[in-house]
């Protein structure tokens, strides 16, 4: 059962407030470095001034941005960046690792200045980014089924008339 | 030191450096050296023998992209090579665009998929060097000329793999030529490269089915007469209980002075059918003396993606049935790229029409010179003249609820230079359209992303991702304006776009022009309208409290 408390937690309560500090100090930097990661993703010649790059960009902002806010607004965030994420030539895995990313970006910024983070918190931050990292796995599967479903609406349109045809 | 994640270098290690499409072993490869990779999502189905055989085309048989072996047909490197001296020879456009590029570049991020996937190879310099780089070892006068640049390549079976993939990751749109310092139209390598391809037997089903429909009905569907004639007859009696009004088309009637022609979209689908009933509403409304043909039921030209004879063939029938009909002109619906064909190739493809008269509007009397020589007048270009010359009643407040933004579609924006007369049309029958940013749109509008024949549904991913730019620009009049409505004069356009709005802006809907014409029209004796044409109730015009003023 404790399991299930950790993972169904509710995360913005958990997250850690000396993280939340460190990212709200060191924004741009986590964010460039997390938007590299994410690119480097992609075929080589995807630039960081192109629509997906800046979208990419926004979304990962978003994100950021959400730990101090409601798990609604974390979940659109986070919606914003896997809708990107689930359309793309990448495996799903690589989509999830864009998770991982922050974790390892957040500790090396966080590990290298004069101000050391507890163990404590980052005990308690890596219980946020696991609950983060299956959400972002939920958001992925409804990108991945809403696909599905386009692909099903797209058909039922074409034979519109069709169907309306059988139905009288 | 993290004790849970592993180092970003490690992860990079882990997802950059292990080999993958464009990574790791391949970073320091030329991109000709990089394999292609068929997954699902990344191709369509290909043509089933027995669509190629009705259609007497090449190397009938069952395989499938992911297949190593594509069953190419015995010498099919012979048939490629003949058959693109023979396409050097026939169209000077092919000839030029492949001699004179000077790789400057600056069409390189100007292709929707190239900004969509960041795969070089949809660089449209790429993409046209992929045929390119065959051409300049075959052809060895053209090598001499061309001394200097390097990469020449043998034709192998990966050629023609990379040839499939990519050819179909080209909508054929031309936003690369409008910046290209040349005017080189990489949409023009990219119909030759499918033209070549149909010489041996790689094709998509997507295409092809409608091609061998079309060449047996007359329309992509392969809807028989009765059954195109009964559809349209179930619009006419839904304007009815909406409206009021009985509109009267006739289908096939000697001496009309209009042949109306438009995509059968507009006849079986959602929601082109909503722009079907605008068109009926507004002939009904000005009194014009028209019919619809029951052969020439289809304006769309699927033989446009795939060759330039079976473009030709499909286009006959416009002229086949204005001569049989005895009409005076031809009016054509919204569409893409059945305007390309009119506009670029019809006249000179299966014209002269003398049969046929300079059009002239019949309720304004203006005529329309610019189609002098095809006799075809677009609807958007008929409907401005009408409020141009105030002969449409209009009430654009009964498109309230609708607050509206304007897709070019490429083949009329870029392949006929049409930008003003929808967006005069638009602004009079609504009070809210709003300009996506200037970039976008106009000459250089960024596809729908699936276009060309690629608007299949196993075909999600690559269209998703193609289409990008254009809902990142829908996104942005979304959240400045509260834009939810998406207008456009394709038929393409209403059916891929609503999948794409859905994807990456959820509640934007899509419509046609004329569906919102037809909302705003004010019909002589028509009932209290509290509804638009798909049944959406109107603002302001709701039952109980009646009429805003
Ligand atoms: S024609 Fe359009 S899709 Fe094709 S290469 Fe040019 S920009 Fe890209
Ligand atoms: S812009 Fe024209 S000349 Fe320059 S690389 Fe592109 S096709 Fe070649």
């Amino acid at each position: 059962m404790a399991y299930v408390h950790v993972f169904l937690g509710h995360f913005a309560k958990d997250m850690n407030r000396e993280i939340v500090q460190l990212i709200r100090e060191k924004r741009q930097i986590v964010l460039d470095q997390w938007k590299g990661y994410v690119l480097s993703l992609f075929p080589s010649a995807m630039k960081s001034a192109t629509p997906i790059a800046q979208a990419i960009e926004h979304g990962l902002g978003d994100v950021l941005d959400s730990f101090e806010t409601t798990p609604e607004k974390r979940t659109a965030a986070l919606s914003g960046v896997i809708r990107i994420l689930a359309v793309q030539s990448f495996s799903p895995s690589k989509s999830m690792s864009v998770f991982f990313a922050l974790r390892s970006i957040l500790r090396e910024i966080g590990g290298s200045g004069k101000r050391q983070i507890k163990q404590k918190h980052w005990d308690e931050f890596q219980t946020s980014m696991e609950q983060l990292t299956l959400e972002a796995f939920d958001s992925y599967m409804v990108h991945r089924e809403k696909i599905y479903q386009l692909k099903v609406d797209e058909s039922l349109r074409q034979s519109f008339m069709t169907r309306r045809g059988t139905r009288a | 030191m993290p004790k849970f994640a592993p180092k970003l270098s490690e992860l990079k290690k882990e997802f950059e450096e292990k080999p993958g499409l464009l990574k790791g072993d391949y970073s320091d490869k030329e991109w000709w050296e990089i394999p292609v990779e068929f997954r699902d999502g990344n191709w369509c189905y290909p043509t089933k023998p027995e669509v190629l055989e009705d259609l007497k085309f090449a190397n009938p048989r069952k395989w499938s992209p992911t297949d190593d072996d594509w069953k190419l047909p015995d010498g099919w490197e012979k048939t490629i090579k003949e058959g693109m001296k023979d396409r050097v020879e026939r169209f000077r456009s092919f000839k030029l665009f492949l001699d004179t590029c000077v790789r400057c570049g600056a069409c390189a991020d100007k292709c929707h998929f190239f900004l969509g996937t960041g795969d070089p190879k949809n660089m449209p310099v790429v993409r046209a060097e992929l045929i390119r780089s065959v051409y300049r070892n075959d052809f060895p006068l053209a090598e001499k000329i061309l001394k200097g640049f390097s990469g020449s390549r043998k034709l192998t079976p990966e050629v023609i793999k990379e040839w499939h993939m990519y050819f179909h990751q080209c909508t054929e749109c031309r936003r690369c030529s409008v910046f290209c310092p040349f005017g080189i139209d990489t949409a023009e390598i990219t119909m030759m490269g499918r033209e070549l391809l149909n010489l041996i037997g790689v094709s998509n089903n997507w295409i092809l089915n409608p091609v061998s429909n079309c060449n047996r009905t007359g329309n992509h569907l392969g809807i028989e007469p009765h059954t195109f004639v009964q559809n349209i007859e179930s619009l006419v009696e839904d304007i009815e209980d909406l409206t009021g009004i009985t509109v009267e088309p006739t289908f096939n009637r000697k001496g009309a002075e209009v042949l109306f022609i438009t995509p059968s979209g507009d006849v079986f689908a959602d929601p082109g059918v909503y722009t079907m009933m605008g068109y009926l509403l507004l002939f009904h409304h000005i009194g014009l003396d028209y019919t619809i043909s029951t052969y020439a039921s289809e304006g769309g030209n699927f033989g446009f993606f795939t060759s330039n004879e079976m473009a030709k063939k499909l286009n006959a029938k416009m002229y086949h049935e204005a001569k049989r009909l005895g009409v005076k002109w031809i009016l054509g619906g919204e569409c893409g790229h059945m305007w390309r064909v009119v506009h670029q190739y019809m006249d000179t493809m299966n014209g002269p029409a003398d049969f046929l008269q300079e059009p002239v509007s019949p309720i304004t009397g203006t005529k329309f010179t610019n189609a002098a020589s095809t006799k075809m007048v677009h609807i958007a270009e008929f409907t401005a003249d009408l409020i141009k010359h105030g002969k449409l009643k209009l009430d654009p407040k009964r498109n309230d609820h609708l607050t509206t933004t304007f897709h070019d579609s490429c083949n009329v924006a870029r392949g006929m230079g049409m930008f003003d007369e929808p967006r005069y049309v638009l602004n009079n029958v609504c009070n809210s359209f709003h300009e996506m940013p200037e970039n976008t749109i106009r000459e250089q509008t960024f596809c729908c992303g699936s276009g060309s024949g690629i608007n299949t549904e196993e075909y999600m991913d690559i269209r998703l991702r193609g289409g990008f730019p254009r809902a990142n620009a829908v996104r942005h009049v979304k959240e400045t304006h509260d834009v939810d409505s998406l207008v456009t004069i394709c038929a393409i356009d209403r059916a891929t776009l609503p999948a794409l709005m859905n994807y990456w802006n959820p509640g934007v809907s899509v419509y046609g022009l004329h569906e919102l014409v037809g909302n705003a029209l004010v019909m002589d004796g028509e009932k209290k309208r509290t509804e638009d044409l798909r049944e959406d109730p109107m603002a302001g015009f709701e039952d109980e409290e009646g009429d805003e003023d």
